[in-house]
């Protein structure tokens, strides 16, 4: 809690300062004013399943979720730029309406809200750019926090790009146990903090007139309470019921490429991979092909298809499968072997002319873009979900 | 020690790969510089990056969070 205070002032106190700085500088220049840019971004998800680790890998995972974005990018003098994001979203969800009862309805309530900031200072002459960001989200049961710091390097010819950014994540768990197992599950739970080191390390070539790809590797180093407190499992033979246990660390490698290739005039086909491998035994590998029609110079159409495979943690075992030797023990089908399909259609809206003079000559207000997508979503053990996502973009 | 063989695998043929290109010269990227031959995930394509994140075990390297919020529901 006091860290995602501290965090909050902290983004608070960013906002203040840099936006004194972009008052100061806006009106110290003569130079033309670089826009203001705005995203706003709206989204509403369903899912249904039948393995909530809530009640052991049984019961519903009815869900539903809506959710707000707004990212604010501000130009701070001319090499600078702070991007504010605010998200929040609304969810109901069956299973963790179990926590406390057995038999309820997908009644139970939440809200996540996040904050997040980001500034970069570019350094052309020497190519190069530097970047501070902080977060803070919270939920009823659980708060996070986090900084991080990235640099950004790149040739003469802008050929060749290497980024590498840092992040620490400072999350607190609110540890809340299913009824029947309060207050004794308290020894289970190591402790109610997680905290999470990742590394984000990509090079990015341009390979041909119309080809560019790049690589990328971003482990994770995971402590602290890694399982959830209120996630039940059952024991094969008995009646016993204990929530979930997991290591206290977790080190994750994925890494993968991204190749986006221009054919003819008018298609683009936009490919990814990702293979990973973590110490709780899972080994996955993930792939995308998205095609995208440009149907002119500012509308394009894209349908894309994703697939997932996974193996299982050694960790995982169905519905009171357990053995009470076990030191370790989940029932959630989401670190369970799986395969996942996703499918979906796109439509990108990009107009060039549509601007709406304001005010003064200098002063433009226009829109930059719209969006829509639309995805469904197959996992292999019956989980699905489907969502529609939209998006708009302004210079103000 | 066969997830660092892996590991270099994967390195070494992305390194051959990435090596065998010439110079663009920046009058040459009219196709490169178009809006949807950019490499990082589209902004809407966020909230998806999220679910999957919760709903597969295996996240990260999709330049999204891979901590923070527990997406435990």
């Amino acid at each position: 809690m006091e860290s995602v205070a501290y965090i909050s002032k902290l983004v608070y106190l960013i906002i203040l300062v840099l936006g004194s700085e972009i008052v100061f500088c806006q009106a110290q220049e003569n130079k033309p004013k670089r826009p203001v840019d705005v995203d706003f971004m709206f989204n509403y998800y369903e899912q249904e399943g039948n393995h909530s680790p809530v009640t052991g890998g049984i019961g519903t995972e009815a869900l539903t979720n809506t959710e707000n974005v707004t990212i604010v990018h501000i130009p701070v003098d001319s090499a600078g730029k702070l991007d504010i994001t605010h998200s929040i979203n609304f969810y109901t969800t069956a299973s963790t309406d179990r926590i406390d009862t057995r038999i309820s309805s997908a009644s139970r309530n939440d809200i996540h809200w996040q904050v997040g900031v980001n500034y970069e200072k570019e350094k052309p002459e020497k190519s190069c750019a530097l970047s501070l960001s902080a977060s803070a989200s919270t939920e009823s049961d659980y708060l996070s926090s986090s900084l991080g710091v990235g640099y950004k390097k790149w040739s003469k010819d802008r050929n060749n790009f290497f980024s590498a950014g840092f992040k620490a994540y400072f999350d607190t768990w609110i540890l809340i146990f299913p009824q029947e197992l309060r207050p004794v599950a308290l020894a289970d739970a190591p402790t109610d903090k997680r905290r999470s080191y990742i590394l984000d390390l990509s090079y990015t070539r341009v390979l041909t007139k119309r080809i560019q790809g790049s690589f990328f590797i971003e482990p994770v180093y995971q402590t602290g309470m890694l399982a959830t407190p209120f996630h039940r499992v059952f024991f094969a033979d008995t009646n016993l019921v204990r929530i979930e246990k997991l290591p206290t660390s977790r080190f994750k490698l994925p890494m993968g490429v991204r190749f986006n290739s221009f054919i003819g005039n008018s298609l683009i086909l936009r490919l990814y991979s990702r293979y990973y491998w973590d110490d709780f035994g899972i080994v996955a590998s993930t792939s995308s092909i998205e095609p995208v029609f440009k149907l002119s110079s500012s509308l394009s159409v894209y349908p894309f298809y994703r697939y997932h495979i996974q193996s299982a943690t050694k960790y995982f075992a169905p519905y009171q499968t357990h053995s009470l030797t076990e030191s370790y023990y989940t029932s959630d089908y989401d670190l369970s072997a799986i395969n996942g399909h996703k499918v979906g259609l796109g439509i990108q809206f990009s107009p060039v002319l549509i601007k709406k003079t304001v005010e003064s000559k200098s002063q433009r207000r226009a829109l930059r873009s719209m969006a829509l997508r639309y995805s469904q979503y197959y996992r292999s053990d019956g989980l699905s979900f489907w969502m529609i996502s939209a998006g708009l973009s302004f210079s103000f | 020690m066969k997830i660092v063989k892996q590991v270099l695998l994967v390195i070494t043929m992305s390194s051959l790969l990435f090596s065998a290109c010439t110079a663009v010269k920046p009058y040459e990227k009219a196709f490169i510089n178009d809006e949807e031959m950019g490499l990082n995930p589209r902004k809407e394509e966020i909230f998806e990056i999220n679910s999957e994140t919760y709903r597969e075990g295996a996240s990260g390297g999709m330049g999204s969070k891979a901590g923070g919020g527990c997406g435990c529901y």
